[in-house]
């Protein structure tokens, strides 16, 4: 599903920082994976290269057997729309749109109809076990409930690749546990792959495999179903 | 170009847009308060603008164009043993001349000027202008006589102590009844109420306002100030088809001769005719047009810099939304589309309100507005916004609202997905 060749980053701007040094992973389709390292270990850049929101300097990446490399706007718009579902720590629902609504924008960018829209969004609310918050803005909902929603927008568009950016760590851990329930259940019943990056090694432990990154390259990386 | 157009006109992008707008009321409202103001502005001024350029156009269109007045003044160069600055008067014999040599001329005839005299009524008195003139005034001279008649060539020809008075003349020292054929005193000496006379044209007078003139026979006016035969001034009008310049040329020449004047000599007889009149009003005209779009336009461009820098903060706020935006895929055509569209609702709602306003408070003051008041009111004629004017602000209005949008549109195309989710 996604293959990297010796990726690298660095950041210019004041003073230049090398961020990614040389990343190689292959990510199987339908696998959960999580990503974990110190802050400022380069997870987070790794996270926003794979899900097209930052380009890389070096190498090359695969996602699903297409080079992505020097896409414009428009064509990294199209792929992320069509491949990628985003969740995020602090959820980014659009805060004046109820949850039916937020739902329905990655839908309305694909140029999907209202009525469609709106029942897909519905659908999937309810798959979330969101239904009853349909017409409820995000200022009305609990966290959980707003990463519910947050992963039924990210689910809404049939996505292969989910990728969450500590999709737990603004929640409190038995919430946190529901979200991982939810994940795995999106990764073992969709067969979506679910990249996660989080620094709980509880977290860390509901996925399938996990690799350590330190100072911008994969350190180890180890099979949690061994255990 | 026909994606964004497409987007623009999308029902779900106005959906999106009147979200994000009504998301801040009273912002928005505000904002859109200062284009509605500059509109609104725009259109009374052009309003007035017309109404002005109305009054004075209608005025002049009373007046036969293909007509001349003809002034004396002092000589300016000396000629034939005379030195210069002489003084020197038209005289009637003058004027039989010209009607005998210039056959081009369809009638020519004098404003005699005597002095302010009073006339008194029982209690009521007041000093008012006197003006002799001879039957043909009226030909070259619009006059609404609404009451008798006018000076005629039998007055003229045996100086018959009859007087024609100014509407405002009756009103003030008549207590408005017309005494006609009745006998009225004016500087100490009697004479026959014959008509009333009305001013045609609001604001363009032959040297006294048509309403506050007494009228007379102008041989008899020579005849009260010692004149012998003096003329003031003389009207001409040509014929039709016959250009005034022409006539002017043979007239100059002829008193020229007659009065020994130099034929160079271009200060000591002054001719105005309508053709400079009209330039002169229509480079009044065109400048307050001028005028008035300048500062209509800078009201409104005032306006669009406050929707220009709502936007762009509206944007600034919005950056973390425009980032979860292009995460989730939205491409940059429908961000921008999104943000020109806001700033273009703004504009255009609040300038088409402004617009409507603008014609609906003119159509309230009605046809005949008086700017002003008392003496010097000027009465709008037609206050209104000419179609195609209408039609021209509205195309700079959707400009302005689109040049609005412009920057804040690059500002929020510079917003990377990234950004906005690294704010957390």
């Amino acid at each position: 599903m996604i293959r990297l060749e010796n990726i690298h980053k660095t950041y210019t701007g004041g003073t230049s920082l090398h961020v990614l040094k040389g990343i190689n992973l292959n990510i199987e389709d339908g696998e959960f994976l999580s990503i974990m390292g110190a802050s400022g270990s380069g997870k987070s850049t790794l996270l926003n290269i794979l899900g097209l929101l930052d380009n890389y300097d070096e190498g090359a990446y695969y996602l699903d057997d297409v080079l992505i490399k020097n896409l414009s706007e428009i064509q990294a718009a199209d792929y992320r729309n069509k491949l990628i579902g985003f969740v995020f720590q602090s959820f980014n629902l659009i805060n004046y749109k109820n949850a039916l609504e937020n739902v329905a924008l990655p839908l309305y960018y694909q140029g999907i109809g209202r009525r469609q829209r709106n029942q897909i969004a519905l659908e999937y609310l309810d798959k979330m076990g969101m239904k009853d918050w349909a017409t409820h803005l995000p200022s009305e909902m609990s966290g959980g409930q707003k990463q519910r929603v947050a992963i039924a927008r990210a689910l809404a568009t049939k996505p292969r690749v989910i990728l969450a950016d500590e999709p737990t760590g603004a929640l409190d851990s038995k919430t946190s546990v529901e979200v991982m329930n939810i994940l795995q259940r999106v990764n073992r019943e969709d067969g979506i792959t679910v990249i996660m990056v989080t620094h709980a090694p509880e977290m860390a432990a509901f996925t399938d495999r996990t690799i350590h990154i330190k100072d911008g390259i994969i350190d180890s990386e180890n099979d949690n179903n061994k255990f | 170009m026909n994606n964004i157009l497409r987007e623009i006109f999308d029902t779900d992008r106005l959906h999106e847009v009147w979200q994000s707008l009504t998301r801040n009321r009273r912002r928005t409202l505000l904002t859109a308060f200062g284009v509605f103001w500059g509109v609104f502005m725009l259109v009374m001024m052009l309003s007035i603008g017309n109404g002005i350029k109305g009054n004075i156009i209608g005025a002049i269109g009373q007046i036969p164009s293909n007509m001349t007045l003809v002034f004396t003044q002092r000589t300016s160069i000396p000629y034939a043993g005379f030195r210069k600055g002489r003084y020197w008067d038209i005289k009637a014999e003058d004027m039989q001349e010209i009607q005998a040599k210039v056959p081009e001329i369809e009638t020519i005839s004098p404003i005699v000027w005597g002095a302010s005299e009073n006339i008194v009524n029982g209690d009521k008195s007041g000093s008012y202008q006197i003006r002799g003139v001879s039957g043909e005034y009226t030909k070259t001279f619009p006059v609404n006589v609404t009451a008798g008649r006018f000076i005629n060539d039998m007055d003229v020809a045996e100086c018959r102590k009859v007087v024609v008075l100014g509407q405002k003349i009756v009103d003030e020292i008549f207590y408005g009844k017309v005494p006609l054929g009745k006998y009225v005193r004016i500087g100490g000496i009697s004479y026959q109420v014959i008509g009333v006379s009305v001013q045609k044209t609001d604001n363009f007078n032959l040297g006294s306002r048509e309403d506050e003139t007494i009228t007379m026979p102008y041989t008899l006016v020579q005849r009260l100030y010692n004149m012998g035969t003096n003329l003031g001034i003389l009207m001409i009008r040509a014929k039709e088809d016959v250009p005034i310049a022409s006539i002017e040329g043979q007239v100059g020449s002829i008193l020229k001769s007659r009065h020994m004047i130099s034929p160079d000599d271009t200060v000591a007889l002054d001719f105005m005719n309508l053709d400079q009149i009209l330039q002169v009003f229509k480079a009044l005209g065109l400048g307050i047009s001028l005028l008035i779009w300048i500062v209509g336009l800078g009201t409104l461009l005032s306006g669009a810099v406050g929707v220009s820098n709502i936007v762009m903060i509206t944007v600034k706020e919005r950056t973390n939304e425009i980032g979860v935006r292009r995460a989730i895929g939205a491409r940059p055509s429908s961000i921008v589309s999104q943000i020109m569209c806001e700033s273009l609702i703004i504009t255009v709602a609040a300038g088409i309100s402004g617009l409507v306003a603008g014609v609906g408070f003119m159509a309230m003051l009605g046809d005949n507005f008086k700017l002003g008041a008392g003496e010097s009111a000027m009465t709008l004629i037609n206050p209104m916004l000419d179609f195609s004017t209408a039609v021209s602000a509205l195309v700079v209005i959707i400009l302005i609202g689109l040049a609005a949008g412009l920057l804040p549109a690059r500002r929020a195309l510079r917003i990377k997905a990234i950004d906005a989710i690294r704010e957390e």
